[in-house]
């Protein structure tokens, strides 16, 4: 599917390039302006708007309440094969969604926010064909927090949250509090990409510095989808093609073990300084995706699966210079489990270095170009691993907004870390008004060879578009 | 030509009076530049764009600055409409001429803070027809000044008509105007109107101001406007109203770090 992308981002880069050129034009006089002939009063618009006059109270309001509603088309444009409900072209989904969101300010140094989402699928893939019906709706809790402030600058939150850090969104460093929403890769809204966890966050000023300490409980795990109606995206099916490996007279069962601590903690050093931020990260958490622990000696086997305790230390942060922003991650990752080549073996514990660099540049009119290259080394190496010693990803991108902001353009190019799999993305998005947007996205998987990640999911390529209306 | 951040530096000048004889384009263009803004500003801002089929959006900010002994210090909020509540913009503009500003900026869909590079001052500023180099103001040494008027009236008040060129094309690429005419008022050295010839385009922005008066002792203009016209038309026009303006009023240090922006107004 990559003949298709590949006209579409030229496209896009087309636009970007007609804007540029425009932008660069060499004509260094303004004879073309007929400079006398402008300057009359009528020609500075005397513009009357309605000003509104409850500004002032909305914006002072203690309580707010918005949201939008969205409905959303998937067109599945590849044949994805027997292995998933809907076996070949056709329509893959159609969601409804409606998102409410509570903000308060009971005091000056106070403030609580809750929102939720309920969503609705209309329908799913039976019998080779798309069909309506039979379906429910589900609610699924966002933010629920308390914020606390006192004047010496500590601030404290409290409840379900979402705590991004670090400079990169493609690998993960140190990044490493809320899971990740791998349901549907690439796929899913920006705001519902990682997922709440309860947590305690304290931030406080000390000095030149800032530090954050980040405490959770019950956290959860990555969430991915799952065999059932509409799923395209269901990675257990990985582990049975490499259970479907072993020898027949060998059966086996997976038992899943909850992570022997429930609580995980990262702290953080914060420190802005004239063009650049610096982090430095410590924790302790569990890794959000399972690995095999232990295989139990029984007929039939007990693989059992677990989640990694892991120490992160890392170092992340950003130089902006003129046009360009640099943006740098390293962090150790020292607990984590890697899948041996031998599957009757448990996996083995070894210690990552995980890099990333990355550079925007913002000197085109209304553009921004970035690319981003990354870098997983697994230390004392050991020719069992599936995984390579050193594996690199990278990820090229381009936005450009025009119109007055009416009228988005994004593309990007993920080409994964370990494996030849990537993900191209083509992301439209228009205002139609302050209140309705409408937008459109062709996302198209790539796999080179059976081993690689996504080549179960490479004709998982669709187009979406949605209307959302936001109040 | 340095300002606060947000639109201050066009906006508000101090009434310096009687000065206004004899004095050369370079002058009054320094008067401008050293308007007293307050050390502080809190204002309510509704900015309303209209392309040329007169269909209107608007945003409501709340617009918060400060001046420290070496830096200017702004921050920005989204309070509607919903799709951009809560996005906010903190920046720093250095009195050190020689150090780059620094800017941040927060997307609640991300819950993330994101250090933004310079880049292309020229770019829309929120999608308005004001351009990050209007809002934030350039250096008074990187433009050459004239006057083209000793005497030219605007709304019944003596202004200079004063044009400005930028002394290179690095300028130029930057702010993206091959050179603007000023409307300076006499009475209070604001600038009451103003042509922007732009690069990309070849357009023509008009820029005026209105409402003036003097809040807390400080001329302030409650609305200005920018109109973007190419061939004598209208292509799109941002107007910016400012409410419940006010001066000097105690603003935490606090209000300009980027954890500010995470925890919203």
């Amino acid at each position: 599917m990559n003949s298709l992308f590949w006209p579409l981002l030229l496209l896009c880069s087309v636009l970007t390039t007609i804007s540029h050129g425009q932008s660069v034009d060499t004509s260094e006089d303004v004879s073309f302006f007929d400079v006398e002939d402008t300057e009359t009063d009528d020609n500075f618009f005397d513009i009357d708007v309605d000003t509104d006059e409850e500004t002032e109270t909305e914006i002072n309001s203690p309580y707010s309440v918005n949201g939008s509603v969205r409905q959303e088309f998937t067109y599945g444009i590849a044949n994805p094969g027997s292995l998933f409900a809907r076996e070949q072209k056709g329509i893959e989904k159609i969601k409804s969604e409606l998102f409410l969101q509570l903000q308060g300010k009971p005091a000056a140094n106070l403030k609580l926010k809750a929102s939720g989402l309920v969503d609705y699928e209309w329908g799913s893939w039976r019998n080779d064909a798309y069909s309506l019906g039979d379906m429910s709706a589900n609610f699924e809790l966002k933010d629920l927090f308390l914020d606390l402030t006192t004047d010496s600058g500590l601030w404290v939150r409290i409840g379900n949250q979402i705590l991004a850090r670090g400079e990169f969104d493609t690998i993960k460093m140190t990044d490493v509090i809320n899971p990740i929403d791998l349901s549907a890769p690439a796929q899913v809204e920006l705001k519902d990409i990682r997922i709440q966890v309860p947590a305690l966050f304290l931030s406080a000023p000390v000095g030149a510095v800032t530090t954050e300490l980040i405490v959770t409980h019950d956290a959860g795990f990555d969430k991915f989808g799952t065999l059932g109606p509409g799923s395209s995206f269901d990675f257990s099916l990985l582990t049975q093609q490499s259970l479907a490996l072993l020898p027949e007279n060998v059966s086996v069962v997976s038992e899943e073990q909850e992570p022997n601590k429930s609580w995980e903690a990262v702290s953080r050093v914060n420190y802005k300084l004239n063009g650049g931020d610096v982090s430095l990260t410590f924790g302790e958490v569990n890794w959000n995706q399972n690995s095999l622990h232990s295989i139990k000696e029984s007929s039939p086997l007990i693989m059992e699966y677990g989640y990694d305790r892991v120490k992160v230390v890392g170092l992340s942060g950003n130089l902006a210079r003129s046009d360009y922003l640099f943006r740098y991650e390293t962090a150790l990752h020292d607990g984590r489990k890697f899948q041996t080549i031998d599957p009757l073996l448990a996996w083995a514990e070894h210690k990552q270095i995980v890099a990333a660099i990355g550079l925007d540049y913002n000197g085109l009119s209304d553009t921004v170009l970035s690319a981003e290259l990354n870098n997983t080394n697994i230390m004392d190496y050991s020719e069992s691993l599936v995984s390579e010693e050193n594996a690199m990803g990278y990820l090229i991108q381009a936005r450009w907004s025009g119109f007055n902001d009416l009228l988005s353009i994004y593309g990007a190019f993920n080409k994964l870390s370990g494996d030849e799999s990537s993900i191209a993305n083509l992301f439209i998005e228009y205002d139609l008004s302050d209140s309705l947007q409408l937008d459109g996205r062709l996302i198209i998987y790539d796999a080179k060879s059976v081993s690689d990640l996504f080549n179960t999911f490479k004709d998982q390529d669709v187009i979406k578009a949605s209307l959302k209306y936001s109040f | 030509m340095k300002t606060n951040a947000i639109l201050a530096g066009i906006l508000i000048i101090l009434g310096s009076t009687s000065i206004t004889f004899a004095m050369t384009a370079d002058e009054i263009m320094k008067k401008v530049d050293d308007r007293d803004t307050g050390e502080t500003q809190i204002s309510t801002a509704t900015m309303t764009l209209i392309d040329k089929k007169d269909r209107k959006r608007v945003r409501k900010l709340k617009l918060f600055s400060k001046e420290f002994s070496n830096v200017d210090k702004s921050i920005s909020f989204f309070v509607s409409p919903t799709d951009v509540k809560d996005t906010s913009f903190l920046s720093y503009d250095w009195k050190d001429e020689t150090k780059e500003d620094d800017s941040w900026l927060y997307l609640p869909a991300m819950q993330r803070v994101n250090r933004t590079a310079a880049g292309d001052k020229s770019n829309s500023w929120m999608g308005s027809d004001f351009t990050f180099s209007d809002v934030e103001g350039t250096e008074l040494t990187e433009y050459t000044y004239k006057i083209v008027s000793e005497s030219d009236p605007v709304d019944g008040h003596d202004c200079w008509k004063i044009e400005a060129t930028p002394i290179s094309k690095a300028i130029i690429k930057k702010t993206g105007y091959l050179k603007t005419v000023n409307w300076i008022r006499k009475d209070s050295f604001l600038l009451v109107r103003g042509i922007f010839y732009v690069k990309k385009g070849k357009k023509l922005k008009y820029y005026s101001a209105k409402n003036i008066e003097k809040i807390d002792g400080i001329w302030t203009a409650g609305t200005i406007q920018m109109v973007t016209t190419k061939n004598k038309k209208v292509q799109h026009s941002s107007i910016f109203s400012l409410e419940n303006v006010s001066y000097n009023k105690d603003v935490e240090d606090q209000m300009f770090e980027v954890e500010t922006m995470q925890r919203g107004l």
